[in-house]
């Protein structure tokens, strides 16, 4: 066959996806053994994500939220975060680290603050009230629901007892707790179930990229 | 003593601001509160910066005292160097040299990394989970039991196995995370609580 | 026995590397052709996203997914924006996770073009933003207060889509793609204070976790990893709206090899280790 009936029929004939297919197999090369390859490719990675990261935030936030306002409307409380701003840079520069501290105590403080009320009520109140639901036992209920409300019910208290560290995990308490770990284990399982199968979704979706879009054997 | 004790006050009064302000509707303070959000995502933006000004210092100093990998450090420095001179010349719309750099150079290498998972869960499964005891047992039952009910074999083989799959992910599953949530909650209102208080200071950089 | 044993458990790892490989391309070239069953999770949000027809109100996309993630989450994205346009509603795209801003436009346009869908009218890309937590507190008294412009630095005012949508009140149906926490942080930040119709669409890794904000209803559905993504594209076949299955449906099969390669090194492991321990007790004896 020729390279011409082979290209484009085939293998893709955009020399981008080839400059892709060569990285992707450049990382996999890792699997065999650390080579030259895979390490020229991780750092390519590295420089171009660095790099990505930079020009986006200037796109995206720095020029829209503070360049224009600042100097095109005339918006000058922006000076202060400017000021701020540059102030994280001074980090690089060990004698002048400690002014970084004023904007990062800034910006923590605020997720703090934020952080307080919401998760209160988002991790906290509506899953107390979630597990104290009585749906699995409404006028639709089964068997199946109604035991799966109670270890809903009971498998929250004990996973909450196991945590508890306060007490020693001794007598009744104890028991409850070991019930707890058996829940936790469960729980534990599914993750690593759905773990599993998040990997070798990644590793799909790469060989639908070799195999379709590089190498053109599936359609 | 000043460069410890403005930056914990600043924490402090932003802090309880931010988190008081969630009850107080009133214009005044509705409108600091804009201000402040607006400075924060500025600021957020120039901490990510220095995550890549900080790169390119160890690159650099990496480089000029010729330590072990160095040449790698070159072209990572090159490669960070021509991302940012690209993406401001070119732009960050479709079809320009910096998008074909992000969708056929680091796109494919995030994917492929990722994708590494693939393989070392693979031998993992192998050569590490062991049913050594009761709660290890448990745990394997479990996931073998989600992995088979959650891919369509599972439906071939027999309807009972997505049923029970789903019946753990609703109930027992459900339980465990949600008492695991609770307690992380709490961790994060009492970290957020030292944090304004004063008692953590671990982002300044102080050890103690 | 013995010897199998010994082999099995020093077994050079590369050659499980070369069995999950095969596993994965195999179902492309022989493919299974297994059904797929839709869970009720996913079922939910696709009857809210159905409900947006006629209503004239977008869904919202959060595209906070990357690279690394968007096998899984990327045929999501596809699959929600081909529903969202079959049924002419509007999608607003937001993105707070840097290094998928340029993935998350990648997607957009592909699904506009694939639908000839106007951009301004049809859809909109605000672009990448820091600071989720202040942005949500900012978006819900009006969008403006965060994004003056979109992507492309066209002023919001003079897109003809965004007239009509100020705050969470405008929006249809929000959904958080990702594979991180951006997809619990709309939960905690924006839903929690300012109660709006919102799912989660994330990597199979985190799925499990969000059981519990599924059944208080604080997310209304589910779509968990690239099974979701092909339960959801099921249902818009079943729908009538899409006359083939996409790429999350394609990777089934081999996702469902692989699985039973996994169980497999998980058994033959454990039998191994278990066969190394009793001959250890026994020569003790």
């Amino acid at each position: 066959m020729s390279g011409e009936f082979l290209m484009g029929r085939y293998l893709s004939s955009n020399p981008w996806v080839w400059v892709a297919a060569f990285f992707t197999i450049a990382m996999y090369s890792f699997l065999y053994k650390d080579n030259v390859v895979y390490k020229v490719a991780e750092n390519i990675f590295v420089g171009v994500a660095a790099g990505y990261l930079v020009v986006i935030e200037y796109f995206n936030i720095v020029h829209p939220d503070l360049i224009v306002p600042l100097f095109r409307d005339g918006k000058l409380i922006l000076v202060i975060p400017a000021i701020l701003m540059l102030m994280i840079f001074a980090r690089l520069h060990q004698p002048m680290a400690h002014l970084s501290r004023i904007p990062i105590a800034f910006i923590i403080g605020v997720g703090a603050g934020l952080a307080i009320p919401t998760t209160i009520k988002a991790m906290i109140l509506e899953q107390i009230r979630g597990s104290l639901s009585i749906q699995y036992f409404g006028p639709d209920a089964t068997v199946w629901t109604v035991i799966g409300g109670v270890i809903l019910f009971f498998g929250t208290v004990c996973t909450l007892v196991y945590f508890f560290f306060s007490k020693p995990h001794e007598g009744a308490f104890g028991y409850v707790a070991k019930v707890g770990t058996y829940v936790i284990m469960i729980g534990f399982g599914a993750s690593f179930g759905y773990t599993v199968m998040a990997r070798i979704s990644l590793l799909i979706g790469r060989v639908l990229f070799l195999m379709r879009d590089w190498l053109g054997v599936i359609g | 003593m000043w460069k410890k004790s403005v930056p914990v006050t600043i924490a402090f009064v932003v802090g309880l601001f931010m988190a008081a302000q969630f009850f107080i509707p009133h214009r005044y303070v509705q409108n600091v509160v804009e201000e402040i959000n607006r400075w924060t995502a500025l600021i957020w933006c120039a901490a990510l910066a220095l995550g890549t000004l900080s790169l390119m210092k160890h690159l650099t100093l990496k480089v000029q005292a010729k330590k072990e990998g160095w040449g790698y450090a070159i072209i990572a420095l090159v490669s960070l160097v021509a991302t940012m001179v690209i993406g401001f010349i070119t732009g960050i719309e479709q079809g320009t040299l910096f998008m074909r750099l992000y969708e056929f150079i680091l796109s494919p290498l995030e994917a492929t990394t990722f994708s590494l998972l693939a393989f070392y869960i693979a031998s993992a499964a192998f050569r590490a989970f062991r049913a050594r005891n009761a709660e290890a047992t448990l745990l394997l039952i479990a996931a073998v039991l989600i992995m088979i009910g959650r891919v369509p074999i599972g439906h071939a083989i027999s309807d009972v196995i997505p049923a029970v799959s789903n019946f753990i992910l609703d109930y027992p599953n459900t339980a465990a995370k949600r008492g695991i949530m609770m307690g992380v909650g709490l961790g994060m209102i009492s970290t957020a609580l030292k944090i304004i208080l004063g008692i953590e200071r671990g982002y300044l950089g102080d050890r103690s | 026995m013995k010897k199998l044993v010994d082999k099995l458990l020093q077994l050079d790892r590369r050659w499980t590397f070369v069995i999950i490989g095969i596993s994965a391309v195999l179902p492309f070239l022989f493919p299974m052709g297994l059904a797929i069953t839709p869970s009720k999770e996913v079922i939910e949000v696709f009857d809210h996203v159905q409900a947006l027809k006629g209503t004239g109100k977008p869904l919202v996309i959060s595209f906070d997914f990357d690279p690394g993630t968007d096998a899984e989450v990327g045929p999501m994205a596809e699959a929600l924006m081909d529903h969202a346009f079959y049924n002419g509603v509007p999608v607003l795209g937001l993105n707070f996770l840097y290094t998928g801003t340029s993935l998350a436009e990648i997607r957009i346009k592909k699904a506009a073009a694939k639908h000839d869908k106007k951009y301004g009218e049809d859809y909109v890309f605000l672009g990448f933003k820091t600071a989720f937590a202040n942005v949500m507190i900012n978006m819900a008294k009006d969008l403006r207060l965060t994004y003056n412009t979109d992507y492309y630095s066209t002023p919001i005012d003079k897109l003809p889509i965004m007239q009509n949508i100020k705050n969470f009140d405008d929006y249809g149906f929000t959904i958080g793609l990702g594979g991180t926490k951006m997809v619990e942080y709309w939960i905690i930040y924006g839903v929690g204070p300012y109660k709006f119709d919102y799912a989660i669409g994330c990597t199979a890794v985190m799925a499990s976790d969000y059981y519990p904000y599924v059944q208080t209803g604080q997310s209304m559905g589910l779509i968990g990893g690239m099974k979701g993504a092909a339960e959801y594209e099921q249902l818009l076949m079943s729908a009538g709206l899409t006359d083939s299955l996409g790429d999350a449906a394609k990777g089934l099969d081999s996702q469902s090899l692989c699985h039973l390669v996994v169980i497999g090194f998980i058994i033959l492991g454990n039998i191994a280790y278990f066969s190394e321990q009793r001959r250890k007790r026994m020569s003790r004896q």
